[in-house]
């Protein structure tokens, strides 16, 4: 047991101790994170910078259509959702950064991480997905204006493209925020079973409480997008065809 | 009260203070040399986003253990590099001069790096001269797992150097 120890303390004479002196720990703190924490984060700010690109398109739409009374209740209705997304996404962002503090004990941590990854982050997911809506339909009525100065009717086919490069779009940001989390949950799994035999099983028995209540939620927020993304579709086939 | 660039000398003095354990945990959870550099800056990145809530009615060192373990213990390593990458391989990087001791601590470190991230954190813990009860604050486990754990993981780590003596 005494060899281990004395190992220990050879440790720092085995490898060398680090050349970092204050100058670099300054760089370090400046930097950015590349922890997976880092990378949730910087979703939830990419989302926050498209909402503010969508905001300002259909800002710029309310000024630029107000001849257009269809045109100013889509805006107008796109505006409110925007900022009901924008509200529930800073909720969910402050949400995660509570659950991953690392200040606290390592398995409440994982814990916490594990049950917010699981629980929160698909529907954080979905808010995020449909963010597109907005700064894709808000952009492309710009974008008509700008370039040809009045609403360009649709074609069947300019319709049909137009719709799913916007679904395609959306299915494509949720897979890929998914993807970027499944494989920190199983390591998270991983970490608690080693922590404790019961941490694992009472974290899931938690979490398995509230997943129907969750998959309801999910389904819910799905479906009313889906509903929400025909309506939209269906508007604006009425009023640029 | 105190200002943003006297805060922030504080925080710098204290890291460079605590750099051996920071470069220790970082060592002990990665691989290669570039890995190491990242899990370092992180760690340091993640004390200074603390650093603003830290309370000092909490011991600094758990404090900083806490955080430096929790974001080891959840890091994962890069998959692809555009650089090239080098491994941490103890019997290139070793610097003693004594080729028993040189040998004891190689196979520490060899030992150490086959322990899950969590049992590594504990022992870690415990060379670190920590007590039973700062290292289930620490970690989240009752006092009574602490000391079953580090039973366990000593004989584990004993079976493993004594493994690579024989070879």
């Amino acid at each position: 047991m005494n060899d281990i120890r004395n190992g220990w303390e050879n440790i720092d004479e085995f490898t060398g101790i680090p050349g970092y002196g204050i100058k670099s720990i300054d760089k370090f703190i400046k930097g950015r994170s590349v922890s997976i924490f880092g990378k949730i984060r910087k979703i939830f700010k990419i989302d926050f910078v498209f909402k503010s690109f969508a905001a300002l398109f259909i800002i710029l739409n309310l000024i630029l259509y107000r001849d257009y009374q269809n045109i100013l209740i889509i805006n107008s209705v796109l505006l409110g959702f925007l900022i009901i997304l924008t509200i529930y996404g800073i909720k969910y962002y402050n949400l995660f950064n509570k659950s991953a503090d690392p200040v606290k004990t390592s398995k409440e941590n994982l814990s916490s991480l594990l049950a917010f990854l699981k629980r929160k982050f698909p529907i954080a997911a979905i808010m995020c997905a449909s963010t597109y809506i907005f700064s894709y339909v808000s952009g492309i009525l710009l974008y008509f204006m700008v370039a040809y100065g009045y609403l360009k009717p649709f074609t069947p086919l300019s319709y049909f493209v137009y719709s799913f490069i916007l679904f395609i779009g959306m299915l494509f940001g949720y897979i890929l925020n998914m993807r970027q989390v499944k494989f920190h949950i199983n390591q998270i799994r991983i970490c608690l079973s080693d922590l404790n035999d019961d941490a694992l099983a009472i974290i899931s028995e938690q979490i398995e409480s509230k997943r129907k209540m969750d998959s309801t939620i999910i389904v819910l927020v799905q479906v009313a997008f889906l509903l929400g993304f025909l309506v939209l579709i269906v508007v604006l086939k009425s009023i640029l065809t | 009260m105190e200002s943003r660039k006297e805060h922030k000398k504080r925080f710098t003095d204290l890291i460079e203070k605590n750099k051996g354990i920071i470069h220790k945990i970082s060592l002990m959870y990665t691989s290669t040399i570039a890995d190491k550099e990242d899990l370092y800056q992180e760690i340091c990145f993640q004390l200074w986003r603390s650093y603003g809530n830290y309370k000092e009615i909490s011991k600094f060192s758990t404090w900083l253990y806490r955080i430096a373990l929790n974001t080891a213990i959840s890091s994962v390593r890069r998959k692809k590099r555009s650089i090239e990458t080098v491994e941490l391989d103890p019997e290139k990087h070793y610097l003693l001069k004594d080729n028993e001791k040189e040998d004891k601590t190689r196979n520490l470190f060899r030992a150490l790096s086959m322990l899950n991230k969590i049992d590594r954190a504990i022992i870690l813990l415990w060379l670190e001269k920590k007590k039973y009860d700062e290292i289930s604050e620490i970690m989240g486990l009752s006092r009574s797992a602490v000391s079953v754990r580090l039973v366990r993981i000593r004989n584990k780590l004993e079976v493993l150097i004594k493994k690579m003596e024989n070879e």
